[in-house]
């Protein structure tokens, strides 16, 4: 040990005085006790943003937490918005607001308003999106490309995730930023500059992307397959734009112009052409994964998981017949009859049901993040409204008649926008059975009341999800932009 | 810690080799006796004025000799109970004569100042507790907290439960934090001590808190357990902030400055004491009789409707069945087999001590065995300790103190469980009909049927039989101080001391649980076992000067008789490092975790903290007069800001009137302000991300959704207090009074954040808590002689109030289980220990409020000594008044309709039997006070009855015997309460910061009988 050499060496070993020593004494306390740097002392327990950093092979672990954060949160989504789809119920027995909160109570209530669950989880990803793009900006180990190629990744998740917010809050509007001081809150700002957030965010997304190299410095979940390269993910990024386009179009949000004008709709073409578009692999796209391995998550929606998230029995009645009498491919597919009904237990009010998923059989089926049939009939939802209306038919037939094994529609170019509306929606509800999809659609074609209330009585339609009482709690008396709608003053 | 030891290797070595300045001079003896019946007094020290070096003590015919140099000198001669007497010996002289003049008070024992300062206990002008080394060991106690309960005004001390091995808090002066730490900080000869409770891993098996491996309700024992009260000197208490500030960050919840025994100069003197005795469940529930099989059917078997199906009735006649067939008898008294283990407890004690004038030893081995009453339970402690005190020629001393410590408990299964693995939980819904203790010709014991059957539940029997809940101590405290008297002369003294020490633990866990056992299957695997392990590790080193100034009296400055200034700094630090391994599903009859399906934690923490410290002490006007002021500065790693120190101030000062009226011997006024701290916790400076599970086989990183705040600051306290002390007749009948009034500010709290920031909560500093109390003091010693009898009553009160809060009203983590049984909840406005719960109101509604306070009204102790001739009668009564509890034993017996006194009357002519009346009045949590009960209590702590054989016989004893002492002691031998669960002072959640209130299914309250035997030669 160098030191006590150093130390005898400076007070001398022999022939001390006793307050030389305790002289020396003092030196060594000044020096190994007083100096500030030991005070430094390391988080032993949890990794620090500035270790992350500082880690080149960190970037791969906060890359999959942006993939871990979509995954937690589409489930959630799903199974909630299912039931004010209806096309789901989550029946558990011993909780009775697992059915009351999202059918039955008021939509502002603060116990359990609708939807109460299906907000902090996105902000939770845009955090952990937030301190990744900062980690890539600041990084001194990637390159350009790498850093274009993480930024796409990142911003195409960015706007994935406020994508739920708008679609669930589109009267309320949402706040869109993460700011760097947590305790500072960020203003709401309305439903159509949400959706110009996103749309830009996607945009942007696409520009890195086309900068980003030829692949990402960290490797993409094996749901990501196929889309896993600046290049490839581009398509699945341009595939989440004509959603949002065609969204913003049917919406008639600012820039669009009113609703269904072909606008946006001509932005959403453009984007399907750049994706990854194919009627003949209608099941192509990337997708969640799940494992039973320890510390992964299982799908929460698999019958394996989830033995009380059941299907509305509306499904049953509304599947058209195939040529041989037989229901909808897709009804056959994705639903089965249960041996006993069920219904919401006790005295909550509602009805019972004999129909079940069976979309997700496994614990480890994925779910889908967003698939070719999806853009096939956006293709014809954008083709109708920019005039191609033959165009159109073909698309939706193009689903019809494979997914469903239905004969082709009725529907001619001279068919009503309603009637086809009315066909589309079919299409869409049995193609995208609890992929989180029916409510938006009814809602963004303001055909809310199409939708079956089981018990007049005691249930109703909800069009907005409900601010959270802990986002009103925390924006309670704080100045008028950054308040939230509905939580009063 | 290495580079430290290595040093002090070298000075030590240095030291030794050093040239010898002693100039041997002459030697003086003499005898020492009482002023009043003319006794020898024993073990009196006997000091030189001017020389630290010297020191001698008096043996059992009070007689010491002491060396001296040549030349006229000044001795000083003080013990404790006796006034200190300085005797000037001119050089002519060779023996001397002194007799002491009683000082029942002790005001002239030395009370600590500072980290190297202490001034005599009259003058001393802040409340500080001294609790002398014979009043810890009169009564053998599971560990020292336990020896110190009763003995603190100004403090709650209590048991976690009676598990051998102890586990127990002292709170004193109340609630100082909500977040921070509610420990004192504990410094054994200078060393910093950690007090860490290591939970070794009993959730896996109770289940209590979930899934995780340990839990705050593991019922585990804080580290202090580990001290030999054998060979404490003395346990002084520094409460409030005037007396502790010079701890600083560490100093809010008060200061216990543990002091060990030293050697004198003299022949070997051996002390050995053994003690053998018994524990007994102070206390247990007992349950319902049953006088037959109908009765028990009638009980847990609800009546058949009329309209029942044939899959109701045929229910309906396999539970008749089940219970027919199991009904054997009315009643078995499981609890008193179960806790009904009464091996013998035994402590073997031995210590010598003597040296020469320049090297002085103590030495002292213990043992001690303490039965558990659970079967199966017990600890064992073993202490070895090496004080050596060394001279270095007149001007430097070195004091060199080192304790080996080996601590082995297996404290067996007690309280919360969620698989009714717990014994007492599990009675609760076991009707006692069934004769669980007997096996079987296989000898396997057989179900236990009730509580859920299966693995929904277990037979206590069989768990302890075969679960293993050991902990294994290893334990090694070394500190050494060195002081050079620099500066020597008539007027100036300058004392430079180094201290410094190291406190390492490692403490190993093994629990293990077989897979046959009843409960097994209910967490889906079968067997259990965890091994853990914490290392832990503290170092503090300091360096200080004091000059003494002791003007000319004929001078400008006469007035003054000392100014004190001292000034130093610190280091400290602490590290700890745990981990746990635990396996499920074993395949049988191996309890090694590599043979099951494994999970881990880990959790280290290190803290570093550096300070310097100031202090001026004045004594003036004939010592009437003390004031004193001081700073410490203090910077910290866990601190935000880590290099910004932060600065604790204090002042005191006291006046004592001597003689103002006849009778009345002196009155001391004194009052000091202060502040001191409490550290934020490890990691709340950090802001982290935090692993997230695994997606496709690869790990991931989010935020952690508590946000660290890296302005992060202290805690900080200020307090006043205020006291009066008087003593009257000779010293017959004192008075003590001390009223605090503490503020803390900048209390850590946990604020939630707005959803819409992505984070859940930050640690934030704010709010502001109070703590305002009184504490009372009256000593009587009326009668001094062949008969003598002294009384000590003690009184303290303190309420706490949340004055502002920044955050929203929210519930103490681990405080109690809900609503429905009441818990601690943090509201401004209310009290800190407030506890609530539901109510019903009349009309039928409930709401969740305030339905007690944890904190007693009022605590108060009576300690009394009778002595006549050789024999002495000591008792120790401590009263409770008021404080409620979370009665969940008797929430859980009624549930299982099976409380003892189930079938008693109900109140107000109802016509349910008790136990049904009190559960339905519950109404399913509708109204927590049926089991928020009044913890009130009176409890004889302590009986003693000892016997000193006259000295005649002694000396007809063979060998050297100086002394014999015949003791028969009892600990906690009565309660006399209306509290109907287990005991009022007992906690689920272990040691909490703000209150501990539940009583769930506990390791019973020991009662123990023990017969000590003492020689001196």
């Amino acid at each position: 040990m160098p030191s006590r050499y150093t130390w005898n060496a400076r007070c001398g070993a022999r022939h001390l005085s006793y307050v030389t020593v305790v002289g020396c004494a003092a030196v060594w306390v000044l020096l190994a006790g007083c100096n500030s740097d030991r005070l430094m002392v390391p988080d032993y327990n949890s990794p620090t943003p500035g270790a992350v950093s500082a880690d080149p092979g960190a970037l791969q672990f906060a890359a999959n937490g942006i993939l871990i954060d979509a995954r937690g949160n589409i489930g959630g989504w799903i199974s909630g918005v299912g039931r004010l789809g209806r096309e789901s119920y989550d029946y558990m027995q011993t909780e009775g607001r697992s059915t009351t909160c999202w059918l039955s109570k008021p939509a502002q209530d603060p116990a359990c308003g609708a939807g109460s669950s299906l907000w902090g989880g996105y902000y939770d990803a845009l955090r952990d999106i937030f301190n990744f793009k900062n980690t890539v900006q600041a990084s001194t180990v990637l390159s350009d490309a790498q850093k274009k190629a993480a930024l796409g990744f990142a911003e195409t998740f960015e706007a994935y995730a406020l994508e739920f917010v708008i679609e669930g809050r589109g009267h309320y509007g949402a706040p869109v930023q993460v700011m760097e001081d947590p305790a500072q809150l960020a203003p709401f700002v309305s439903r159509d500059s949400v959706y110009s957030y996103i749309i830009g965010t996607l945009n942007q997304a696409k520009v890195d992307l086309q900068a980003g190299g030829a692949s990402f410095p960290f490797t993409v979940t094996s749901g990501f397959d196929g889309f896993d390269t600046p290049a490839t993910f581009l398509r699945f990024n341009r595939a989440l734009a004509a959603r949002i386009d065609a969204e913003r179009a049917s919406l008639g949000v600012s820039g669009c112009g009113a609703a269904l004008s072909p606008t946006c709709y001509q932005a959403a073409l453009k984007d399907l052409s750049e994706s990854f578009i194919d009627p003949a692999n209608l099941a192509l796209g990337p997708a969640f994964v799940f494992s039973t391995a320890p510390g992964d998550n299982q799908n929460p929606l698999s019958n394996a998981s989830n033995n009380v998230f059941v299907a509305h029995p509306s499904i049953q009645a509304d599947a058209e017949q195939q040529a041989n009498g037989s229901p909808d491919q897709r009804y056959t597919d994705k639903v089965y009859t249960m041996d006993a009904p069920l219904g919401p237990g006790g005295a909550v009010p509602g009805i019972f049901t004999d129909q079940d998923f069976i979309r997700f059989e496994n614990p480890t089926d994925p779910i889908p993040v967003i698939r070719s049939e999806e853009l096939v009939l956006l293709r014809s939802e954008a083709k109708w409204f920019t005039g191609d209306k033959v165009g159109a038919i073909a698309d939706l037939n193009a689903v019809r008649t494979v997914s469903g094994k239905l004969p082709p529609s009725t529907l001619t170019a001279s068919s009503t926008n309603d009637d086809y509306l009315t066909a589309l929606l079919y299409e869409r509800r049995y193609s995208l059975l609890i992929e989180g999809r029916r409510w938006v659609d009814v809602r963004r074609f303001g055909m809310l009341n199409t939708l079956p209330v089981d018990v007049p009585a005691s249930q109703m339609l909800y069009d907005d999800l409900v601010i959270p009482e802990a986002e009103c709690l925390s924006r309670k008396g704080a100045p008028a932009d950054v308040q939230a709608p509905t939580c009063g003053g | 810690m290495r580079t430290l030891l290595s040093s002090l290797t070298v000075l030590l070595a240095v030291l030794a080799v050093a040239p010898r300045a002693q100039a041997q001079g002459r030697t003086v003896t003499g005898q020492v006796t009482a002023a009043e019946g003319g006794q020898p007094v024993t073990g009196a020290i006997i000091t030189a004025v001017g020389h630290p070096g010297i020191v001698s003590q008096t043996d059992e015919q009070g007689k010491f000799r002491v060396s001296l140099p040549a030349g006229a000198i000044t001795l000083v001669v003080r013990t404790i109970g006796y006034k200190r007497q300085e005797i000037a010996v001119p050089a002519s002289q060779s023996s001397v004569q002194v007799r002491l003049a009683r000082d029942v008070l002790k005001l002239q024992g030395m009370i600590v100042t500072g980290q190297a300062t202490s001034v005599a206990r009259q003058n001393i002008a802040t409340a500080v507790s001294v609790v002398q080394s014979a009043d810890l060991t009169r009564v053998p106690a599971q560990s020292l907290t336990n020896a110190l309960q009763g003995k603190v005004p100004g403090a709650h001390i209590t048991m976690n439960s009676g598990a051998p091995g102890g586990g127990g808090q002292i709170q004193i002066r109340g609630v100082t934090s909500i977040l921070g730490s509610g420990e004192p900080l504990f410094v054994l000869d200078g060393v910093i001590i950690s007090n860490a409770t290591i939970e070794g891993g009993m959730n896996s098996l109770t289940a209590a808190s979930g899934g995780g491996i340990s839990s705050s309700e593991d019922n585990a024992a804080n580290r202090l357990a580990d001290l030999n009260p054998n060979d404490i000197a003395s346990v002084e208490v520094l409460k409030g902030a005037a007396a502790s500030a010079i701890y600083g960050e560490k100093a809010t919840n008060g200061v216990i400055l543990i002091t060990t025994k030293r050697g004198v100069s003299g022949r070997p003197r051996f002390n050995i004491t053994q003690r053998l005795g018994v524990n007994t469940p102070e206390h247990l529930l007992g349950s319902r009789h049953f006088s037959s099989t109908q009765e028990l059917v009638d009980t847990y078997v609800p009546p058949l409707d009329p309209g029942a199906t044939a899959s109701d009735s045929a229910k309906y006649n396999a539970a008749v069945a089940m219970y027919t067939n199991a009904y054997q008898a009315p009643y078995f008294d499981y609890q008193k087999a179960l806790y009904g283990q009464r091996d013998l407890s035994y402590e073997t004690d031995v210590s010598v001590s003597g040296g020469t004038d320049n090297t002085k030893y103590f030495v002292s081995g213990t043992i001690k065995r303490d039965a558990g009453t659970e079967l199966g339970t017990g600890a064992t402690r073993q202490n070895l300790r090496v004080n050596l005190d060394q001279s270095f020629g007149d001007r430097v001393t070195a004091h060199v103190s080192t304790a080996f410590i080996r601590d082995v408990t297996d404290r067996g299964i007690s309280n919360n469980n969620n698989n009714n693995a717990s014994p007492l939980y599990v009675l609760a819904y076991t009707p006692a009909v069934i004769n669980l203790a007997a096996r079987d010709s296989s000898g396997s014991y057989p179900e236990n049927p009730f509580a859920g059957g299966g693995s929904n539940s277990s037979n206590p029997f069989q768990t302890l039989a075969y679960i293993k809940n050991n902990s294994d101590v290893y334990r090694w405290i070394g500190g050494g101080r060195l002081d050079v008297q620099a500066i020597t002369s008539d007027h100036n003294s300058l004392t430079l001391s180094a201290i410094g020490g190291v406190d390492w633990f490692n403490q190993d866990d093994e629990l293990y649980s077989p897979s046959f056992l009843q409960f097994e299957p209910a967490d889906g695997y079968l067997g259990t076992a965890v091994q853990g392990n914490a290392d832990n590790r503290q170092l503090n080193a300091s360096l200080n000067a004091v000059w003494k100034y002791s003007p000319s009296q004929s001078g400008i400055l006469g007035f003054l008789n000392t100014a004190t200034t001292s000034t130093g700094l610190q280091y400290e630090e602490t590290g700890v490092n745990r981990y746990n391994l635990r396996a499920r599903g074993l395949v049988p009859g191996v309890g090694n975790i590599d043979q099951g399906t494994r999970d881990q934690s880990q959790t280290r923490e290190a803290v570093r903290d550096q300070a310097y410290y100031g202090q001026e002490e004045l004594l003036a006007f004939n010592s009437r007069l003390f004031l004193t002021g001081g700073f410490r500065a203090e910077r910290s790693s866990v601190n935000g800001d880590r290099k910004k120190f932060y600065i604790f101030p204090k002042a005191s000062g006291s006046y004592r009137f001597v003689n103002p009226f006849p009778g009345v011997d002196e009155v001391k006024l004194r009052a000091g302000i202060g502040t001191s701290g409490n550290q934020p916790r490890y990691g709340d400076r950090d802001q982290t991300l935090a692993l997230a599970g695994q997606i496709d086989g690869e790990n991931a990183l989010t935020a952690s959704s508590t946000l660290g705040n890296p302005h992060i600051k202290p805690e900080k306290m200020t307090e006043k207090e205020f006291g009066m002390d008087a003593s009257f007749l000779d010293q017959r009948v004192a008075f003590e009074g001390t009223r605090f009034d503490r503020t803390i500010t900048d209390l850590l709290l946990t604020a939630p954040l707005a959803p819409s920031s992505g984070l859940g909560q930050e640690v934030i500093n704010g709010g502001e808590i109070t703590s305002k109390g009184w504490e009372l003091a009256l000593t009587l010693s009326p009668f001094r002689g062949n008969f003598s009898w002294g009384s000590h009553t003690s009184f303290y009160h303190v309420q706490g109030e949340v004055v502002s809060l920044p955050v929203p009203a929210f519930t103490v983590p681990s405080s109690g289980f809900g609503a429905a049984y009441g818990r601690s909840r943090i509201a401004p406005g209310y009290s800190t220990t407030a506890i609530w719960g539901n109510i019903t109101h009349p009309d039928g509604t409930f709401a969740d409020t305030v339905i007690g306070d944890a904190t007693p009204k009022f605590t108060m102790q009576f300690s009394n000594i009778f002595t006549w001739k050789a024999l002495s009668l000591e008792t120790l009564f401590d009263w409770r008044h008021g404080g409620v509890v979370s009665d969940l034993d008797n929430n859980l017996w009624d549930e299982g309709k099976n409380s003892w006194d189930y079938d008693h009357k109900a109140p107000n002519g109802d016509p349910r039997p008790l136990g049904e009346y009190r559960y339905e009045t519950w109404d399913g949590g509708h109204n927590a006070l049926v089991y928020v009960q009044d913890g009130s209590f009176v409890k004889l702590r302590e009986l003693t009855l000892s016997y000193a054989v006259p000295q005649s016989i002694v000396d007809r004893l063979p060998g050297n015997i100086q002394a014999l002492q015949v003791s028969l002691t009892g600990r906690n031998l009565h309660t006399w309460t209306s509290y109907w669960g287990i005991d009022p002072e007992v906690s689920n959640f272990g040691n909490q910061t703000v209150s501990h209130i539940v009583d769930l299914a506990p390791y019973p309250v020991n009662r123990s009988y023990f017969l000590s035997l003492n020689v001196r030669f």
